[in-house]
């Protein structure tokens, strides 16, 4: 091959270029808010505006909550959440992939709520601690909230945590994993009493 | 040939944008393309498919804007530019035969090829970037020309577009190697370049064609997840989960492709007497004769011992058995992945006939003459011309089935 001595190095070296990009390309794209915050909303639709006006950017999600979306529990009434502020998320690059934290006295309803979908083209796949949900814009991991145990820690995540879905004593063991660092935010958002603020779109 | 190659271009080309609205599938990839060029993400279930096709369109979209043109230009491209292909890639392999001819002129005016060409289906890029290759890697291979990178970056982009040629890729590859080690060529230096440009670059190009999958946040090991969920993914789907199931059906199944004469579409009547119509077919007059013509073509290939003559047909099975063995329904636009290889091996045994009967100036006329003649008539109905219907009837009285648009 003529310019052998040329073109193999070159090849190469755009090679291993590539494969450093693809470790590096990816984390320096997400966008994280600065400075970090906790916030208290009363509806996801302002869960959504937050979001947006945040400027974050290809993140993890965590969300303590009772309702995964509205597209998968479409007869929300008075409840959060009233829109599909994650599908927008996950559909505008905010969100990359999210971990949906259930809690165990509900985790059968979940499970059948979700299973009994039609957006869902394929089954969820089960693993190991729950099961996933391959999305169209990113997965979702459903996990029952004894066998969750952040994993993460090395990735601030966009948390959302609806107090009234939890007891005290795991409400308490949400508050640890973030005052002990396994489970790091930027932007955590507390649900608030949302039966008098949410308006039904 | 360029009169062939110009009138594959006008039959791609002639009121391919008069049809202001989306065709058939060009909903769903139009919108996966805009998606994916403003946000990075996909739409309409086409998360486990390689991007590159729905960067493409999207280019094409920003370049000429959300229309037509914008929607449509880039397969016209591509389709014509594969006519060209299976030319060169016939000269290479069938030197001094009227195989080229033959086989790009099938291809050319392939009333099916034609209706696909016209759309945003993908099959259409992923072969042209194959061929492509395969051009690149057997000017490498027989003509010593220094292509081989050349190659390894359209295979790389062969693989960005979709997963059909997972079993022809490396078929080519080892026939490479086979005609490098015949001809005492194979050194340890042509190993290291055959890793690294046949290797190494092809999936560097695959890795970058996920740019805006990887712009979203993701590593290369979330990358890995995602293929393995993505196998495990299309192994769940069945029938049930396509909303046009109807249609699946009216294609045929991948078995019967070149076995039954197939015809289905949409029309849009505008009277009793004259209508819009968007007919698809198996192009059965010159696609039945496929499987015979590879069966003739390997065992005449299997007595000159020429791996050369084999290669066709043998990249034909390995695209086909994929097709046939995919645990997954498939849609009958798959074929146009498959004809360059039919249309070669068809062009063979046309050529390898007419020297046996001694008629070859006869048979090539007689063959040339049919393939355009068949095209001319089919043309309108699959473009979408205001006709008649009268014309059409023994068409439209074996349609499968028949839509409304």
């Amino acid at each position: 091959m003529p310019f052998r001595s040329v073109s193999i190095p070159a090849i190469i070296l755009f090679c291993c270029s590539t494969l450093i990009w693809t470790f590096t390309y990816g984390p320096a794209k997400r966008t994280f808010a600065m400075p970090a915050k906790t916030v208290t909303l009363h509806s996801a639709q302002e869960v959504n505006d937050l979001w947006h006006s945040s400027g974050v950017h290809g993140r993890r999600a965590v969300i303590f909550t009772r309702h995964l979306n509205k597209i998968f529990s479409p007869v929300l009434i008075n409840a959060f959440p009233e829109i599909n502020y994650l599908e927008t998320a996950m559909r505008h690059g905010i969100v990359r992939t999210a971990h949906y934290i259930v809690p165990d006295r509900i985790w059968l309803e979940v499970y059948e709520e979700i299973l009994a979908n039609t957006v869902l083209v394929i089954p969820p796949k089960k693993t190991a601690v729950g099961f996933l949900l391959l999305h169209e814009r990113g997965d979702i991991h459903v996990v029952p909230f004894s066998e969750y145990i952040p994993d993460h820690e090395r990735e601030k995540a966009l948390v959302v945590i609806e107090p009234a879905a939890w007891t005290p004593q795991e409400q308490s063991r949400i508050n640890g994993f973030i005052r002990s660092g396994q489970l790091t935010s930027d932007l955590t958002v507390i649900i608030g009493d949302v039966t008098s603020t949410v308006k039904q779109p | 040939m360029v009169m062939v190659l110009i009138l594959a271009a006008v039959f791609r080309l002639w009121g391919t944008f008069d049809l202001n609205e989306y065709i058939e599938d060009e909903t769903l990839h139009v919108a996966y393309a805009k998606s994916l060029g403003t946000y990075g993400t996909t739409e309409n279930w086409g998360w486990h498919h390689p991007q590159l096709s729905g960067l493409i369109v999207y280019g094409t979209i920003r370049l000429f804007g959300d229309n037509p043109v914008g929607w449509r230009s880039s397969n016209i491209f591509f389709g014509t530019a594969t006519v060209a292909l299976i030319f060169l890639i016939g000269r290479l392999l069938y030197p001094a035969s009227a195989v080229p001819l033959l086989a790009a002129t099938l291809l050319a005016f392939d009333p099916h090829n034609i209706y696909i060409s016209r759309t945003t289906f993908v099959e259409i890029p992923v072969t042209f970037f194959f061929l492509l290759y395969l051009y690149l890697l057997f000017e490498y291979t027989e003509n010593k020309r220094a292509t081989l990178p050349l190659a390894g970056l359209a295979m790389g982009l062969t693989m960005g577009t979709k997963a059909y040629f997972v079993f022809a890729i490396p078929l080519a590859v080892l026939y490479a190697v086979y005609r490098m080690r015949q001809r005492g060529e194979l050194t340890s230096q042509v190993i290291v370049d055959f890793v690294v440009t046949l290797l190494m670059l092809p999936i560097a190009v695959y890795l970058l064609s996920w740019v805006q999958w990887f712009g979203r946040g993701y590593t290369l090991l979330e990358f890995v997840q995602m293929k393995m969920d993505s196998v495990w993914a299309l192994q769940e789907l069945n029938m049930d989960n396509f909303p046009n199931r109807d249609y699946l059906g009216a294609g045929g199944k991948p078995w019967e492709w070149f076995i039954k004469p197939l015809f289905w579409g949409h029309q849009r009547l505008l009277s009793n007497e004259e209508g819009l119509f968007l007919i698809q077919s198996n192009n059965p007059f010159f696609r039945l004769l496929v499987l015979p013509s590879l069966f003739a073509t390997v065992v005449y290939a299997w007595k000159k011992h020429s791996a050369r003559e084999l290669l066709p047909p043998f990249l034909f099975v390995s695209c086909y058995l994929l097709i046939l063995l995919a645990r997954r329904p498939i849609f009958s636009y798959s074929v146009t992945v498959l004809l360059p290889f039919a249309y070669l091996a068809l062009a063979r045994a046309v050529t390898l006939s007419a020297a046996w009967i001694n008629r070859e100036k006869q048979v090539y006329a007689c063959f040339l003459a049919a393939t355009f003649i068949w095209c001319l008539y089919m043309f309108p109905i699959v473009s979408a011309r205001p006709v008649p219907l009268a014309p059409f009837q023994p068409i439209f009285s074996v349609l499968r089935f028949m839509g409304n648009f």
